[in-house]
């Protein structure tokens, strides 16, 4: 019975139990690489909070910057930055999937080792967590950062 | 078939010696001795059977306010009971029924699936469980003192503070529910690092059984949700008690601390209850469509996108609490976005039974039953989740029938889908079809006759937790129809009950894997020994019993892995985390009483501040500590390395960062950075609302706690370096230098404390920001004595075994806390001197 453990770190193992080399097993085709954009999405939604929270105890609302709310500025830019580099993060899971498939294919094997996995899921977390960032995001373009719902 | 496998498939006894030593070293013991059996197969069943008698009592009382509801103006239940009563069965369905009971299947079920002979932490599983039976016993022990909780499940201050619940009732609430708390959280622990660290070898990532993600996210969301509320009962507790006002305006706190604290929990909370069901749907469901499960990879990406933005969503109770708009705006773009991947996962479901060839078994009706209740849950998720109609159906029935929607769709089917389906699993005997067929409809029709008129009864007007109505409102007949509808359910359950019972002694032989499922946990005939699968077998696939159908015989021959176990030791096989490479051998332990002990000792500290007999509490801690020591001061093995079979040789034990013991003490800190954070953010958000901060006459200065700050910093630098030093030479003499400058810094940190503790220019109870400085410093010194606790027992380990390998584990945890109290030093430092 062949071992179905690789050998070491650079090598996995097809749905059939045939090896491969997995040289790609490398960011972003690796678990940090798979939860990359959840997490950014994650510091993204406690920093928006606790800015817009923040800001308004010291009243940065009432300050402007560039002709603008300086705290919805903040918040709007901030949004900005993650927005591309989830997006980033997304184009570059795409072209490390893409290339695992292609080399898989070369090597005549299933295409759906780990490696390949763990960057389509990347890609996938990318597509759901630009989503929500967008739909967070969004209501700070219409809505003055420190309103209460009564006034 | 071997002889032995043939014997153990026909359930004689073993004539094999090999076969029956193995028996002998899983086996629990027999009689009043059974009760420190560790196993996780036993430890998941007790717990499975706990939570559902405590379902049962959530559902008696559940009745009972529907009786008292059945006509306007009823008498049955005086206002007093009514309240107690919708606490208590809230407050024991989420607690004690549904996050114990799915964790329970994860216990129950992780390594059968997995390929593991037991989880990674038996005697924390079997620990966890007897604090969740006595945290139960406790809160429930109320009724006999007549201090029943009443302020419904989420406790919300100022009702709940002293001034308005001034008798035992609520800390009956705060210290039970705690105490429970435990036991879902060591639950989380092992459940990480059993995932991560157990699975057989070749089971990589993409080879996960679905369960096992959702488990593993549920987990996580465990170790990081369930905190704040711990933190928020202590804190509640702590003004209770002692009169440090976090909560109370007149001091300076705020009530709206509490819902923070409470929903961070318990948003989440209700994600922590729906996956691990989804997760059995998404098990079973496979094996009722004779199919694979489809779209497994956007299903992963389901379950991981849902328990992050789970996180999200905890304002959205909290609508109409006045919070600026844009913060609500947040909450309400992310409490949309989690309707995604719900969406994924539903469309997925329907997909596989479109796939397929669905055979209709009870399990498969119980399915189709919670996908069609959850998606109208989910469709009135969405309206709630939108400001506007959230205010109109706020605190009203409409969200009665929205929650129920939401968690017996999406928990209480799956759930009862997954006895049907795993009953003949743990009796070797088949429930009845026919039985089944009638507690679902009943359930069916009940549950939809309950529930669906309340959306009407609420939007009528109707609002929640309220004893009894007038007449001539207009809810007459609806409440009629609800009342009805929960009988109904009332029935389905005891159907499923005579069902199991009749089962028990006339069910149909269930045999190996009788509904052809895909999944390792079939691969040993009904009902499985204490150890699942008698070898572990190597996987090459995502669904190992449809590709390799001779894998039970070859398991149950003890042809795979570890399928002896001839130096008499309970073993398992870890892996690595991605690729499931096997790494080495680990010794699990054996029965014992330890973890009835620590149950024990915990309750007593918990009874202790309930009663205010702190000497007993205190007593608690001691033997707590005492219990902890023996139970990790285990033997080293007597080989370093053992052939595991198919010609695989391996380390036995490791003491590096690959041991499980590694990843449960990071997952054990992960759940304490949980509680820290909590704790800032407690103290921020009190910034945000107070109108000075500190309040005049009140603000901390420099000098001693400066040299404090500096001496848990210097414990920080010390560990790292005691680390650094081990893990580049293994050497003793800088190892046990570094812990001997490790123990004098502490003594310094320990000296600066008392010189903060006679400068301190306060009272810790004057004001919200006395008591939270006081708290955040007492945590930190907390930490830095466990700390300390932890280098006396890795020096006394160390002077005891030497610096093998497998002996440097306790320095390496040793010198992982030390840095980690040095790091909430820093971080606490920071906070007060540079934060505002």
């Amino acid at each position: 019975m062949s071992d179905p453990v690789p050998a070491d770190e650079d090598r996995a193992v097809d749905d059939r139990g045939r090896e491969f080399i997995a040289h790609r097993h490398r960011f972003p085709a690796n678990g940090w690489g798979f939860m990359l954009a959840p997490v950014l999405w994650f510091a993204y939604f406690l920093a928006v909070y606790a800015l817009q929270g923040a800001g308004c105890a010291v009243g940065l609302d009432s300050r402007s910057l560039l002709g603008v709310n300086a705290l919805g500025f903040a918040l709007a830019s901030l949004t900005l930055v993650v927005l591309v580099a989830i997006a980033l993060t997304g184009v570059w899971s795409y072209r490390a999937w893409r290339r695992l498939l292609e080399e898989l294919e070369d090597e005549e094997h299933q295409t759906r080792g780990h490696s390949a996995f763990l960057a389509y899921g990347a890609l996938l977390h990318a597509g759901l967590f630009l989503v929500a960032t967008l739909w967070i995001g969004i209501p700070i373009l219409l809505l003055e950062p420190c309103r209460l719902i009564t006034s | 078939m071997t002889e032995a496998a043939e014997s153990e498939a026909a359930g004689e006894p073993a004539r094999d010696p090999e076969l029956e030593r193995f028996h002998r070293v899983w086996s629990p013991p027999t009689g009043i001795r059974r009760v420190c059996a560790v196993n996780a197969s036993i430890v998941g069943r007790r717990f499975i059977v706990a939570g559902f008698a405590f379902f049962l009592l959530g559902g008696i009382l559940a009745l009972l306010m529907r009786t008292q509801l059945l006509v306007p103006e009823n008498d049955f239940l005086t206002p007093e009971v009514y309240d107690q009563l919708f606490t208590m069965h809230g407050t024991t369905m989420m607690f004690l029924f549904a996050v114990p009971i799915m964790e329970a299947f994860g216990i129950y079920l992780i390594p059968a699936m997995i390929g593991a002979h037991d989880m990674s932490f038996p005697r924390l599983g079997a620990y966890g469980f007897w604090c969740f039976l006595l945290g139960g016993v406790l809160i429930y022990s109320s009724f006999f003192f007549g201090t029943v909780p009443d302020g419904g499940w989420f406790m919300y201050v100022p009702l709940t503070g002293l001034e308005f619940s001034p008798d035992k009732s609520q800390d009956f609430w705060l210290l039970g529910v705690t105490f429970v708390e435990i036991a879902s959280i060591t639950g989380a622990i092992e459940l990480i690092v059993t995932i991560l660290k157990m699975r057989a070898p070749g089971m990589s990532l993409d080879r996960m059984p679905i369960f096992a993600w959702y488990m593993l996210a549920v987990a996580f969301m465990i170790a990081v949700g369930f905190p704040p509320l711990v933190l928020g009962s202590i804190l509640l507790e702590v003004e209770r008690s002692v009169g440090l006002p976090f909560y109370e305006v007149a001091r300076g706190g705020d009530p709206l601390l509490w819902q923070h604290l409470f929903w961070i929990f318990g948003h989440p909370e209700v994600y922590i209850v729906f996956l691990p069901a989804a997760g059995l749907l998404s098990a079973i469901l496979p094996a009722m469509a004779r199919g694979p499960l489809v779209a497994y990879h956007l299903v992963v990406l389901a379950v991981i996108g849902t328990a992050f933005l789970s996180f999200g969503l905890w304002v959205h109770h909290m609508y109409a609490t006045g919070i600026p708009r844009l913060a609500l705006s947040f909450f309400a773009g992310a409490s949309l976005a989690v309707a995604i991947p719900s969406g994924i996962q539903v469309f997925a479901w329907i997909a596989t039974l479109w796939n397929g060839r669905p055979v209709l078994r009870t399990p498969l009706l119980f399915i189709i039953g919670a996908i069609l209740i959850f998606v109208l849950g989910g469709l009135t998720g969405v309206m709630v989740a939108m400001v506007p109609f959230d205010w109109q159906a706020h605190d009203s029935y409409f969200v009665v029938a929205h929650f129920h929607y939401v968690l017996i769709g999406g928990m209480v089917f799956p759930l009862f889908a997954a006895f049907y389906f795993y009953v003949p699993r743990a009796t070797g005997r088949m429930l009845s079809e026919a039985l089944g067929h009638v507690s679902f409809w009943l359930m069916f029709v009940g549950f939809n006759v309950s529930f669906l008129p309340m959306h009407l009864t609420g939007l009528l007007g109707m609002p929640r937790r309220v004893y009894t109505y007038p007449a001539a409102m207009g809810w007459d007949g609806l409440n009629l129809t609800s009342t009805i509808g929960a009988y109904l359910v009332g029935a389905a359950v005891l159907v499923f009950i005579v069902n199991v019972l009749w089962s028990v002694v006339r069910g149909r032989d269930a045999g190996t894997n009788p509904w052809g499922a895909d999944g390792l946990e079939w691969g040993s005939r009904t009902p499985p020994p204490p150890y699942n699968l008698r070898s572990i077998p190597p996987v090459r696939n995502r669904h190992p019993l449809w590709e390799e159908p001779d894998l039970p015989e070859r398991i149950q021959g003890g042809l795979e892995y570890l399928g002896t176990a001839p130096e008499g030791r309970r073993e398992s096989l870890v892996t690595s985390m991605v690729a499931a490479k096997p790494e080495y051998v680990v010794r699990l332990p054996h029965p014992t009483f330890l973890p009835l002990l620590a149950g024990l000792a915990t309750g007593a500290g918990f009874v202790g501040v309930l009663v205010s007999a702190y000497w007993l509490s205190l007593a608690g801690v001691v033997a707590l500590i005492v219990i902890l020591a023996l139970w990790w001061w285990s033997p080293l093995p007597e080989k370093s390395e053992k052939d595991v079979g198919q010609g695989l040789w391996l380390p036995i034990g490791a003491g590096d960062s690959r041991c499980a013991g590694w990843t449960g003490a990071a997952a054990f800190l992960l759940v304490n950075a949980s509680v820290f954070t909590s704790l800032v953010y407690a103290y921020f958000y009190l910034w945000t609302v107070s109108e000075v901060w500190p309040p005049p006459g009140f603000a901390l200065d420099g000098g001693a706690p400066v040299l404090l700050a500096l001496a848990i910093l210097a414990l920080a630098v010390t560990a790292a370096l005691g680390a650094t030093t081990l893990l580049r030479g293994n050497a003793a003499t800088p190892v046990l230098g570094a812990l001997a400058a490790a123990v004098l810094a502490l003594g310094v940190a320990l000296y600066a404390l008392t010189v903060v503790g006679d400068s301190l220019p306060f009272r810790p109870g004057a004001n919200a920001y006395t008591a939270t400085v006081t708290v955040l410093g007492v945590y930190v010194m907390l930490h830095v004595g466990v700390a300390l606790l932890g280098i006396l027992y890795a020096v006394a380990r160390v002077l005891h075994v030497g610096l093998r390998n497998e002996g440097t584990l306790a320095v390496r945890i040793a010198a992982l806390l030390t840095a980690y109290a040095g790091a909430l030093g820093a971080v606490a430092a920071a906070v007060l001197y540079f934060g505002p």
